[in-house]
């Protein structure tokens, strides 16, 4: 009798686990706090930082850098639309940080999202589009001659 | 095993069973009741009353950050609309996600939604039912109604946000769609706007000139709209304006040591609502602090009628010295006191008809709303008990928009019991004397019984 009672609570409680197991997937799969880098590192793990447009071009003064690396994005869009959406099928500008080993990580510049508190960035290569603040990047492209009109 | 034992087995095999069938058979389906007693999940029985004027597609656009919680409140809270009114179709679009859809409609901040109704366009500041049932309201009236609030007399002020102002009052106006516009009868020629929707004064401190109760007068006889806010605490004497509509403003202070809040007589809960007037449709109690006393005319013309709205109970009184003590005496007026009254006055005037060829008679019909208190519907009461909502019936009644008034689930959320005097004696009688005295009841029965079975069995 009371290894049937041992067995039938076993058993509930494999069933209530399993039913409970089957509950919980209907819900969140999961999510990360990180906050996403466009480009890693810190400011002197690049000797170059250049700012570009087809007609001009510009190194980033050391001062101006910490905001640069590691460049930190507050969303990503892993499926994102066409580019041309976001102005990165012609970038206004083009980011080009050059490494001690002399390789180089080109992060190009689209356009002000719709309450123009950030911009949308593309790693070149990488099929994801950033969107960074576009607070640090108002000085940093005027140097090319670009203007980014303030929010609203 | 011993057949006991199978049986337990089979049982808890059929018990896992179950769980587990159920657990499979509800995944992937999402059905859901609501079963809160205040159905705070669940539209206000006010939106749906919108709702039943959408007769043509409504589209509701919400411009939110996908990833957030907002987002998927967002989609359940459309969703309800949607099931109630298949016109009404939604979408929630992430405006940094979909930056051409944010720029087609103009969109500058998070949180913007977009509502579009034969061709007329209205934005919403949030997601909440709210403000989306006063775009509605907004999209279905084609436009706002003005309501006049009169100035002039020391009355609290909309804007005001302290307990003693009238802030809450303010929002109910913008939230359903109603203009607001002050007007001071004391300054310049004194005429109502003939375009004032219902004319409302707070708590006048100061007296009114003949000028402007005659202004008012005229205004309310003219099929006008008045909500008069009388208060005992002024000077003002209210008695002009509502004699007219068959209501004489007694003054005093109403106090009821049975009904009452917080220890203090002058407190007032109501809990008498004797009309079946529309002002009074889902209210369950009223607080009224440092109310006057109103008393209805006898002898009231053809054409007028005046329903007691809410009156206190009868161990209540007029006090006509409050400044001496709280005490009753001949001088007072005994309970029960009424406090709100609704006055409609219909008549018929030969001339004016435009719905007809050739004009005719038409009816012409005047609705003033009393109160002998005015600081129920203060910043620091309004909340309380059924109050706001009793405002929110006064305004629908007056403007005749009962159709066509927003407002969420919280105006119908009046769940607390004051602890009346009445009602603590009533506690007392039930846990003093009626289950103590079951208990003894219960327990006697047992014993005469047990005695009984013993005297059989000997």
């Amino acid at each position: 009798m009371r290894s049937a009672s041992t067995l039938v609570a076993a058993a509930l409680a494999v069933g209530l686990s399993v039913a409970a197991c089957g509950g919980g997937s209907s819900g969140s799969s999961g999510s990360s706090t990180d906050v996403p880098e466009v480009v890693s590192g810190q400011p002197s793990t690049w000797t170059d930082v250049t700012v570009s447009t087809p007609t001009a071009s510009t190194d980033v003064p050391a001062s101006a850098r910490k905001d640069l690396a590691p460049l930190l994005a507050t969303r990503v869009f892993d499926h994102p639309e066409a580019l041309s959406v976001y102005g990165l099928d012609h970038p206004q500008a083009t980011l080009t940080y050059k490494g001690r080993t002399g390789a180089t990580v080109a992060v190009d510049i689209g356009q002000p999202n719709f309450d123009r508190h950030f911009l949308y960035m593309q790693r070149r290569g990488s099929p994801v589009v950033y969107l960074v603040p576009a607070d640090a990047f108002r000085p940093l492209l005027a140097m090319v001659g670009i203007d980014i009109a303030p929010p609203a | 095993m011993s057949r006991r034992a199978r049986r337990a087995l089979i049982a808890g095999v059929m018990l896992v069973v179950v769980v587990v069938a159920g657990n499979l058979l509800a995944y992937g389906h999402n059905a859901q009741a609501d079963l809160s007693a205040t159905h705070r999940f669940s539209l206000a029985p006010q939106t749906k009353g919108v709702l039943d004027e959408v007769k043509a597609p409504l589209k509701v656009t919400a411009f939110l950050n996908n990833a957030g919680a907002t987002a998927r409140d967002a989609r359940f809270l459309l969703a309800r609309y949607h099931e109630l009114n298949r016109h009404i179709s939604f979408s929630v679009v992430d405006p940094d996600a979909d930056p051409t859809a944010a720029r087609r409609y103009g969109i500058s901040q998070y949180s913007t939604v977009v509502l579009t109704y034969e061709g007329r366009r209205v934005e919403a500041p949030s997601v909440d039912e709210l403000d989306i049932s006063t775009a509605i309201l907004r999209l279905v009236r084609g436009g706002a109604k003005t309501v006049c609030v009169l100035t002039g007399h020391g009355e609290p002020a909309l804007d005001d946000t302290t307990g003693t102002g009238l802030s809450k009052i303010g929002d109910i106006f913008k939230h359903n769609a109603y203009d607001v516009r002050t007007v001071d009868l004391t300054v310049g020629q004194a005429v109502v706007p003939t375009d004032c929707a219902a004319l409302f004064d707070f708590g006048p401190r100061d007296p009114f000139g003949p000028q402007e109760v005659q202004a008012i007068n005229a205004y309310a006889k003219a099929a006008g709209r008045v909500m008069l806010v009388a208060s005992s605490l002024t000077t003002a004497d209210p008695n002009p304006l509502t004699q007219p509509w068959g209501v004489q403003f007694l003054g005093g202070l109403v106090v009821d040591p049975q009904r009452s809040d917080s220890g203090d007589p002058t407190n007032v809960v109501i809990e008498d609502l004797p009309s079946t007037s529309p002002v009074v449709d889902g209210v369950n109690r009223l607080q009224f602090p440092a109310s006057a006393g109103l008393a209805v005319s006898r002898d009231l013309r053809e054409g007028l009628t005046v329903e007691r709205l809410a009156a206190t109970s009868g161990a209540s009184w007029v006090e006509s010295d409050p400044d001496v003590a709280l005490q009753f005496d001949q001088n007072d007026i005994p309970g029960p006191v009424v406090v709100a009254t609704a006055s409609d006055d219909s008549h018929v005037e030969t001339s004016g008809e435009q719905r007809v060829p050739g004009g005719g008679a038409r009816i012409v019909r005047s609705r003033v709303l009393i109160t002998a208190s005015d600081t129920w519907l203060t910043n620091d009461f309004l909340d309380r008990l059924s109050n706001r909502r009793f405002f929110v019936n006064g305004l629908a009644w007056l403007t005749q928009d009962e159709q066509l008034l927003a407002t969420t689930a919280q105006v119908s959320t009046d769940r607390s019991l004051p602890l009346t005097a009445e009602r603590q004696a009533r506690i007392l009688v039930l846990t003093v004397g009626l289950v103590p005295g079951l208990i003894i009841g219960a327990g006697l029965l047992a014993h005469y019984g047990f005695r009984r079975r013993r005297r059989r069995s000997s």
